[in-house]
């Protein structure tokens, strides 16, 4: 099956394959560039969606043919009938998927007063370290980099790069994540940093006042970066802060979990500063 | 002798076409489907189990050509430059070519075995491009936890990739024709019958 070769290793080909993606890294820092990658975006948007509806498609075959075995023990006549149900089900459940999302755009208008627009989930991070996400949405819509993204949960991330249909979500997962914060209830501020898992935060502290576990943590607008009031988390735990100390350490449990979000909303009439 | 050229040509055509369109699958597997199959925070890194597999089965020039491409590729999908894993993906292309050239036994428990530390190498790239070019990059402590989870990932994902390639490239369909002896293929299989 395998054979020993006794030929060297292609180092020209290495050396020239090198020398053409370095090219490529020189030539990306040029405005120019941005079009270019637009394009090639734009051309594998399509497979991207395409393995998506065919993966959503498996996935839901795969839980309705693991009903109908458990429902074939009964007797055929319901299995048959609940076949047809469940296939009919699928239909009904991937258009409520989309009607909820709609409906999550619609009320996060009316509830916060921001418009938004719903966008659908169709790439993520090629890796680990990578922790982003891209939609269907672009500037053609009205999407433009700095933009705040939320769920029906509450904040996201925020766009990194944006092309005519496509953007790309920098998510709270992202180490370099940094949001302005304060704690419902007891009005502490603080400084939210992004990472895998908890949400590591510094408090200010002040006198009298203390942060609990159990606090909703919300984006504070300081800075101008994000709108003021979108649901970041809940505190997890409070950190011990040293005596004299000004801040106080804590982590917050993110109410997203970016493996799992679908649809996502971009605010668009904030502009960040 | 021209008949025999364009055979030659269009066969190495057809090839090329066949695997781009396998790299880009896999590029759109990884980051559609990737996330579906996240254990532990990391989820499969397909284009570099598909790059070390042909640099075991394929040849040098197949596989630093997949890694440059697949890497290209996949640096669109993330945010920033177009580089990082296109590099780290040639190193591991290269350190894969030149393992299975040098190894005594390559098969496919050695392939999986060497997908480790060629995860490694990938997020050691990977990484210190990122952080080269300014670019925001996972903490030391953090990114170390991550790549030791992706390496055992990886390796356990080749070893099954690796033996499905070798019993796919045994199999008749799966050779690439001679184009100098097109009737090579039916030849095999009206053997394999008689036998």
């Amino acid at each position: 099956m395998y054979r020993r070769r006794a030929q060297p290793a292609p180092t020209r080909l290495l050396a020239i394959l090198c020398a053409v993606v370095l090219a490529v890294m020189l030539a990306g820092q040029q405005s120019w560039s941005a079009g270019v990658r637009g394009v090639a975006m734009g051309l594998m948007a399509p497979i991207q969606e395409g393995v998506e509806t065919v993966a959503g498609q498996v996935g839901r075959v795969a839980s309705v043919l693991g009903d109908i075995s458990a429902l074939r023990a009964e007797n055929a006549r319901l299995q048959q009938s609940n076949a047809t149900l469940r296939s009919q089900l699928v239909q009904l459940s991937a258009a409520a998927e989309e009607n909820a999302a709609l409906r999550q755009a619609l009320s996060f208008e009316q509830s916060t007063g921001h418009k938004a627009v719903a966008a659908a989930v169709i790439g993520r991070g090629p890796d680990p370290y990578s922790p982003t996400l891209e939609i269907d949405r672009g500037t053609a819509d009205g999407v433009l980099v700095g933009m705040a993204v939320v769920t029906g949960a509450g904040l996201l991330g925020t766009i990194a790069q944006a092309w005519p249909h496509e953007a790309i979500i920098q998510t709270l997962s992202d180490p370099s994540s940094r949001v302005a914060i304060y704690l419902l209830g007891s009005d502490l501020e603080g400084t939210l940093r992004g990472g895998q898992g908890g949400l590591a935060v510094q408090l200010t502290l002040r006198a009298g006042t203390d942060a609990a576990t159990g606090d909703w943590a919300l984006t504070s607008g300081l800075g101008g970066a994000l709108p003021r009031g979108l649901v970041v988390g809940q505190v997890a735990a409070v950190g011990v802060s040293s005596p004299g100390a000004a801040t106080q350490p804590a982590t917050v449990a993110w109410v997203n979990d970016p493996s799992q979000v679908a649809f996502v909303l971009v605010i668009t009439d904030f502009r960040p500063s | 002798m021209i008949r025999a050229r364009a055979r030659t040509i269009g066969v190495a055509s057809a090839w090329s076409i066949l695997g781009l369109a396998w790299l880009v699958g896999t590029v759109a597997a990884q980051t559609d489907l990737g996330a579906r199959l996240e254990v532990m925070g990391v989820s499969p890194n397909l284009v570099l189990i598909l790059v070390m597999v042909a640099a075991w089965t394929q040849g040098g020039a197949s596989a630093l050509v997949f890694g440059c491409v697949g890497g290209a590729l996949l640096d669109l999908s993330a945010a920033g430059p177009i580089g990082p894993r296109a590099l780290a993906l040639l190193s591991v292309a290269y350190v894969g070519v030149w393992a299975s050239r040098n190894l005594r036994r390559p098969g496919p428990l050695l392939v999986a075995a060497a997908a480790a530390p060629a995860t490694v190498l990938y997020a050691v790239i990977t990484l210190a491009v990122d952080a080269a070019l300014r670019q925001p990059t996972a903490g030391l402590a953090a990114a170390a936890e991550l790549t030791v989870a992706a390496s055992l990932f990886n390796a356990a994902l080749t070893l099954p990739s690796a033996a499905l390639w070798g019993w796919w490239r045994s199999h008749p369909w799966g050779r690439r024709p001679d184009p100098a002896e097109p009737s090579q293929r039916l030849g095999t299989i009206t053997r394999r019958v008689q036998a």
